[in-house]
């Protein structure tokens, strides 16, 4: 996701598919894709946690202009986009400092797909936490955030295999 | 000192995180409370536009369903007329008093149509989105019903569309009570399932039986009286062991909405405020 234009366009795209498709699948009730997500995670290595955190916020409020939730995902993106350098990091098996997209192919399945389950972790947790607002029923909210994890990273997975094929 | 800016320095991105978190924190807290946060939420023209199309599209696949409930409640609404027309008749055999009773009921309710244009059930507050706005006459604190039972209340008002602050939301408190023994209370929702609501509070003496259907009291003037909201499920003891909690369950289906209706109750509303001041300057 190089060139502005391209992240546009990819940006535009993730937020009417959540918005208008994903944000009405609920999964045995819990589960709800956060195929956003896949934004921020897939920003090239060399982008700076300032840049991450700019553009985790404007996703996340443009989210949150079509759901009456306002600051919710914002809030929930920027915990990712803080902590998306030393996750990227601990994943990947590349150099310090090499420039490259994180995908299946630069970083090994294995560490890509940590990569993005605990990316996705880290967004979807505080996000089931401030929408229900306490601690009360954490075992709901576990269950909810663990199961949307994982139903974004089989998303995830999946329009990442539709795109390598396509390139 | 210099340590300081050092740190700063090298983690200035936590400075951004630390504002745009609290930012984010803010906004959320915020739109609870601020009215004129319309322009945010998703009475936003663009957002309402999106949806209202997507709606249309979607709103095909469901006509066949649509149109079973509304010639059921087509139905069930032509016998009810044609039953309380014959009481009033019977009561009263003076055609005047017919029409002055009729013209009554039907300058003070005005009824407005509007479709669901976004919906959500599974968040611990949800909230409706509808087409219609202060451009149609939409205020806030007006009643929302379905032609089931009754869905919320209008809760902010943009120019073209408006958002529904529903049973299933933490804040929605209904005044309602139970139709065949007028014993009431207030609705209110747990956040747990989509089909259920509780009234807290009901007296140990009251009496009711499983089944019974809860109607709106007619105590606020948001909602006239005899409005249908549900049946009654289960009943528990309440927390502290000195009253009943009732479950009952809705009789609008959350999850499908399509078409609403806007009471607009303001000329009751106009008249309670004339009412009101006149008891107080006669109490002086």
């Amino acid at each position: 996701m190089g060139t502005h234009l391209q992240r546009i366009l990819w940006f535009i795209f993730l937020v009417l598919l959540q918005v208008l498709v994903l944000n009405h699948v609920h999964i045995g009730q819990y589960a709800t894709p956060l195929l956003y997500v896949y934004f921020i995670l897939k920003i090239r290595s060399d982008a700076t946690t300032t840049s991450l955190l700019l553009w985790g916020f404007a996703l996340g409020i443009c989210i949150d202009l079509f759901s009456n939730t306002i600051g919710l995902n914002a809030s929930a993106l920027l915990w990712l986009a803080l902590l998306r350098k030393p996750l990227l990091r601990m994943n990947s098996k590349r150099d310090f400092n090499e420039i490259y997209t994180p995908s299946q192919k630069s970083m090994g399945f294995t560490g890509f797909l940590l990569y993005i389950s605990i990316g996705t972790l880290l967004c979807s947790l505080p996000l089931h936490i401030v929408d229900n607002f306490s601690f009360f029923r954490f075992n709901e909210i576990l269950l909810q955030a663990v199961s949307s994890t994982v139903s974004s990273v089989v998303c995830i997975l999946s329009l990442e295999a539709i795109k390598t094929e396509q390139v | 000192m210099s340590y300081l800016l050092k740190f700063l320095k090298q983690y200035h991105y936590i400075v951004l995180f630390v504002v745009l978190q609290v930012l984010s924190l803010v906004l959320l807290a915020r739109f609870n409370n601020y009215q004129a946060s319309v322009f945010l939420s998703s009475a936003n023209e663009v957002s309402g536009k999106i949806h209202s199309w997507t709606s249309e599209v979607t709103g095909y696949f469901g006509l066949k369903e649509a149109n079973k409930n509304i010639s059921q409640t087509n139905a069930r609404l032509s016998a009810e007329n044609i039953r309380l027309k014959s009481i009033i008749e019977s009561l009263t055999q003076d055609s005047l008093a017919l029409q002055a009773c009729e013209q009554a009921t039907g300058d003070s309710l005005h009824l407005i149509l509007t479709k669901v244009v976004n919906n959500s059930v599974i968040h611990a507050n949800n909230f409706i989105t509808i087409n219609k706005g202060r451009a149609d006459g939409i205020k806030e604190e007006m009643g929302v019903i379905s032609g089931t039972g009754v869905v919320g209340i209008v809760y902010l008002a943009g120019d073209h569309y408006s958002i529904v602050l529903p049973i299933l939301n933490s804040k929605s408190s209904i005044s309602c009570k139970i139709s065949r023994t007028d014993y009431f209370g207030s609705l209110h929702w747990d956040g747990i399932s989509s089909q259920y609501a509780y009234i807290e509070d009901l007296p140990r003496h009251a009496e009711f039986s499983l089944g019974d259907s809860i109607i709106t009291s007619g105590h606020s003037t948001v909602f006239p009286e005899g409005l249908h909201i549900g049946t009654i499920d289960d009943m528990t003891d309440s927390r502290d062991g000195q009253s009943f909690t009732l479950k009952v369950k809705l009789a609008a289906d959350f999850a499908r909405l399509r078409d609403l209706i806007i009471i607009d109750n303001s000329r009751k509303k106009a008249q309670r405020i004339v009412e009101d001041s006149l008891k107080n300057s006669l109490e002086k």
